[in-house]
């Protein structure tokens, strides 16, 4: 009878951890976008199965294997610890730089494994009970490990079950979307490029929105799901125009896009080499974007970016009625060109050229390759039909947004409780080597004590990203008074470049984690220092926390 | 004797949510506890109305700026928070709850127990801007038919559309600086509204929107010296709003500011102020730009605290009679009720005096123009009158003999 009782209490404990262990691995699957495979790689890259369970029923199976008897009191002590550990484990909803959201799809998948681990449980307590009543002895143990081990595998087993289900369910949301995008009818823009998408994106927004009512996604969603929800619960009939940005994760991605929502007119912005892994080489990326351009009917509009080879490439591949390039170096064999940049008091003015007309136009955003971003978008205005002196106007009052080279002063109180005043430089968004470079230049002309760097690097450059990390540090050694590499994706490659760069060893300093980093930084600030916070990056990426 | 449940209604769906939750803080902690039971309602950026919990530590006490800043409130907060509205049915007496019965807030039952109802007797919104002061809500109030203070619906829209109300004070003799509405479809054609504001005005002009509050939708680009700057200060006014005022930018002009209480049977002028502020009225520079972040040192608590003058010496004694005879006229014709701000600019060269704008629902309820007066009007006391104020409008409102028409 004994048994029976600590068995039930050890199986309840032993549930109880499960639960709160799934919840945790969850939020990592839900970060990679729910693929297994991809969860899978990552669970044995970082190494993230368990250890401390998996520790603990060794111990207690070591000792069942020394000592005989006693078995319940064995069981109660492991009951005894799983429930301490289960109680120490994170709520992955409320911690976390990117939480775990319980979506449906999420819930559905973590019900059906916690359900589907329960069962197991039960069953294996059942069949061991059943064997031998007096044994629990080692081999249960070590079965209990295996179980522990086993809970993030079924996490994904699950996940690949439901996905003909939750494809079905997606298929049907794509469907409504599309429905709706063809009542509605907006002329569909479409904005794709390795980087400055969303910034295009974003003041093409501003200007359209400023003249008729426009759609576009708030933030930097880019991907079909995004894109199809979206459009079901906030397109409004009487939206005249949509504004999509749309990111290519590998060949096929920006097709399948277009079939959701047919471009009118595209803008290509770059081809870099941003995600090169996923593409697998440059040629590839090249040919995804060009995607976009190849679903614009010929009747369209299609604007590419002089400046970037790979756009230029697909410009002269696809010919559309309206094709048009834009440049901020050139003026050769474009039609639209930017000239007389003067940056004065924050304030850069520019000149742009357009069918055979100057004008004048100014921003409050900044760094260069925003610039560019800002022809792209006055060259869709105009082709779209709207006057280029009102779409200056409106570009002239465009606010910058959060975390896109955004200048802020920040007043904060020291330990010793002293106001300083320091200036934050936050582009925390996806770097990329163009907007990484711009940053620093910007760091660079800012005016301060110290130039603080922090940042983890930029990810998802393939076998470029060692190299193209390595550059960029080779220019912030001249820049930067220190640097904070935040996590080991790229510290190495940081620290190379760093070093043959100039900077000092001592001026280096590594931190596995962006809270260890901004504590560390928060305790040293002083009056005057200038920080540029870049690229900050999901917890995939950083040392993981203990399992 | 029991108290009157008043329920105070802040932060809102506007720009000027984090106003808002100053004039919410201040209230909360002025009302006469002993009289009244306040319920702070706080209404999320995202238009929820949520109660109970312990809201009324979170709005009294003196952490309330970091309570409400955007990183900690919903997420930490909200789920310990009922959600509650104001359904537009005369009789229910106070507000529903919707959907969870997380806290300890009282309830009534009606409707043969399908629906809980937090009882309240008077509403005091002091919401700011855009669907708190435009009408919106008092229109809500109307058809809900529950008392409730501050101007009624028809004074709050005519006191946000400027155009509109300088053009009814005009025909009441009351001047304001000779202005030009250029509507938004403007855009098509930049050139031609830049020649229709340089044949009304001459340069420099200041360009504002039509229906926002307090600096919004303003910054340095407003000010526009030389003719090709129009474009930019338009252009930033139609990303908000669809018509912009164009006025005159007289350097030599002061601010003078006078609070209104009209009651039923009174009409009390606060003293008149002269604000200081830096360089272009934005709202940044109004309210402190770092009270929006909320940080622990920010000493900035609105314009109760900016730098200010209290019935200014070098301002001629028959001005600032004017002020108040002007404010006062301003009310009337305006039909406006509760506590109401008047701003006016004064040419100091020529004593002349030009109404600017009104402010149905001021920041902080003005009170600290109040307390400059003399004798001086308490806080507290202010919001009292407001709220018997309150009680006697939906008295008169339910006295009007209702004519049904078939």
């Amino acid at each position: 009878m004994l048994i029976v009782f600590s068995l039930l209490i050890f199986s309840a404990a032993f549930c109880y951890f499960i639960y709160r262990r799934l919840r945790r691995y969850l939020r990592y699957l839900q970060q990679e976008e729910y693929s297994s495979r991809r969860f899978l790689a990552w669970l044995l890259l970082s190494r993230a199965f368990d250890k401390r369970a998996s520790a603990i029923f060794v111990a207690i199976s070591i000792t069942a294997a020394l000592f005989h008897g006693a078995a319940f009191l064995l069981l109660i002590v492991a009951g005894l610890c799983c429930l301490v550990v289960a109680l120490f484990e994170p709520d992955s909803r409320k911690h976390g730089k990117i939480r775990l959201k319980m979506t449906a799809r999420a819930q559905r998948i973590f019900n059906m494994t916690l359900a589907g681990s329960i069962s197991a449980v039960l069953l294996f307590q059942a069949s061991f009970y059943g064997i031998s009543s007096h044994g629990f002895a080692w081999p249960y143990w070590i079965a209990m490990t295996l179980l522990v081990q086993l809970i993030p595998i079924s996490l994904g087993v699950v996940n690949s079950l439901l996905w003909p289900g939750e494809l079905r369910r997606q298929r049907r949301f794509v469907d409504e979307a599309k429905q709706k995008l063809e009542t509605i009818k907006p002329i569909i823009v479409g904005v794709t490029g390795s980087y400055g998408k969303t910034s295009t994106k974003f003041i093409l927004n501003e200007v359209l929105s400023t003249f008729t009512p426009t759609f576009t996604m708030e933030n930097s969603i880019n991907t079909l799901m995004g894109i199809t929800r979206e459009v079901r619960e906030r397109m409004l009939p009487g939206q005249t125009h949509a504004v999509l940005e749309m990111g290519a994760y590998q060949r096929g991605s920006i097709s399948r896009l277009c079939r959701l929502a047919p471009p009118d007119a595209a803008i290509i912005t770059s081809v870099g080499i941003m995600h090169l892994e996923r593409f697998g080489s440059t040629e590839n990326v090249l040919l995804a974007k060009a995607e976009l351009a190849e679903a614009v009917p010929p009747s369209g509009i299609l604007v590419c970016n002089a400046d970037n080879e790979g756009a230029r490439a697909i410009a002269q591949r696809h010919r559309k009625a309206k094709t048009y390039l834009y440049s901020i170096e050139t003026c050769e064999n474009v039609d639209c060109w930017m000239d007389g940049i003067l940056r004065v008091d924050g304030v850069t003015k520019f000149r742009v050229h357009w069918k055979s007309c100057q004008y004048q136009g100014s921003t409050t955003l900044v760094g260069r390759p925003m610039l560019s971003n800002i022809l792209a978008a006055f060259t869709m205005a105009s082709a779209l039909g709207f006057p280029p002196k009102s779409i200056l106007a409106v570009i002239s009052a465009v606010e910058p947004t959060d975390n896109r080279l955004q200048v802020k002063k920040v007043k904060k109180v020291t330990e010793r409780k002293e106001v300083i005043e320091i200036t934050e430089l936050r582009d925390a968004y996806n770097s990329n080597p163009v907007g990484f470079v711009a940053a620093l230049n910007e760091l660079d002309t800012m005016e301060g004590n110290r130039k603080i760097l922090i940042t983890p690097g930029m990810i998802e450059l393939g076998e470029e990203q060692y190299r193209a990390n390595e550059r960029v540090a080779m220019i912030a050694a001249k820049i930067c008074d220190a640097v904070f590499i935040v996590g080991t994706a790229n510290s190495a490659a940081l620290r190379a470049g760093l070093i043959s760069g100039g900077m000092d060893e001592k001026d280096i300093l590594c931190f596995p984690g962006r809270d260890a980093a901004f504590s560390q930084l928060r305790d040293n600030e002083r009056e005057g220092d200038v920080v540029l916070i870049e690229n900050d990056l999901p917890d995939l990426y950083e040392v993981v926390d203990k399992f | 004797m029991s108290q009157k449940n008043i329920a105070v209604l802040f932060g809102g769906r506007s720009v000027e949510h984090e106003v808002s939750i100053v004039t919410g803080h201040e209230a909360m902690n002025a009302i006469d506890r002993s009289s009244y039971n306040p319920i702070p309602v706080y209404i999320t950026r995202s238009g929820r109305w949520l109660v109970g919990g312990n809201l009324d530590e979170l709005i009294s006490g003196s952490n309330y700026r970091a309570n409400f800043s955007t990183k900690t409130f919903p997420t930490d907060i909200e789920p310990s928070l009922d959600e509650v509205t104001l359904a537009a049915r005369p009789g229910l007496k106070g507000l529903v709850f919707l959907g969870r019965r997380t806290s300890t807030v009282k309830r009534n039952r009606v409707f043969e127990g399908s629906i809980d109802v937090l009882p309240v007797d008077v509403f005091m919104p002091v919401l700011h801007g855009t669907n708190g002061e435009d009408g919106c809500l008092q229109g809500l109030f109307e058809l809900a038919e529950v008392p409730y203070t501050g101007c009624n619906a028809i004074s709050s829209s005519l006191g946000m559309n400027k155009h509109l109300t300088k053009s009814v004070l005009l025909k009441h003799g009351v001047e304001s600086l000779p202005g030009v509405l250029i509507p938004k479809s403007a855009l098509g054609d930049l050139d031609r509204a830049a020649a229709g504001v340089l044949e009304a005005l001459s340069l420099p002009v200041f360009v504002k929107p039509c229906n926002l509050g307090s600096s919004v939708g303003i910054s340095n680009l407003s000010v526009v010296r030389s003719i090709e700057d129009i474009g930019p200060a338009l252009a930033q006014v139609f990303r908000l709003d669809s018509a912009a005022i164009v006025e005159p930018y007289l350097s030599n002009l002061r601010e003078l500011q006078v609070a209104v209480f009209i009651g039923t049977k009174r009409v009390i002028a606060s003293a008149v102020e002269a604000p200081i502020v830096k360089g272009v009225n934005t709202a940044a520079s109004k309210y402190g730009t770092d009270m929006l972040g909320g940080t622990k040192d920010s000493r900035r608590t609105g314009l109760a605290d900016a730098h200010r003058e209290f019935d200014p010496s070098d301002v001629p004694c028959e001005t600032l009679r004017s002020v108040v005879d002007t404010a006062c006229k301003v009310c009337n014709v305006l039909g406006c009720s509760g506590v109401v701000r008047v701003d006016f600019f004064f040419e100091t060269k020529t004593n002349l005096l030009y109404f600017n704008e009104i402010n149905t629902l001021p920041g902080s309820l003005s009170y600290y123009l109040f307390q400059r007066k003399t004798p001086p009007i308490l806080f507290t006391d202010l919001l009292s009158m407001l709220i018997e104020a309150g009680e006697s409008a939906y008295a008169s409102r339910a006295n009007f003999k209702r004519v049904h028409v078939f």
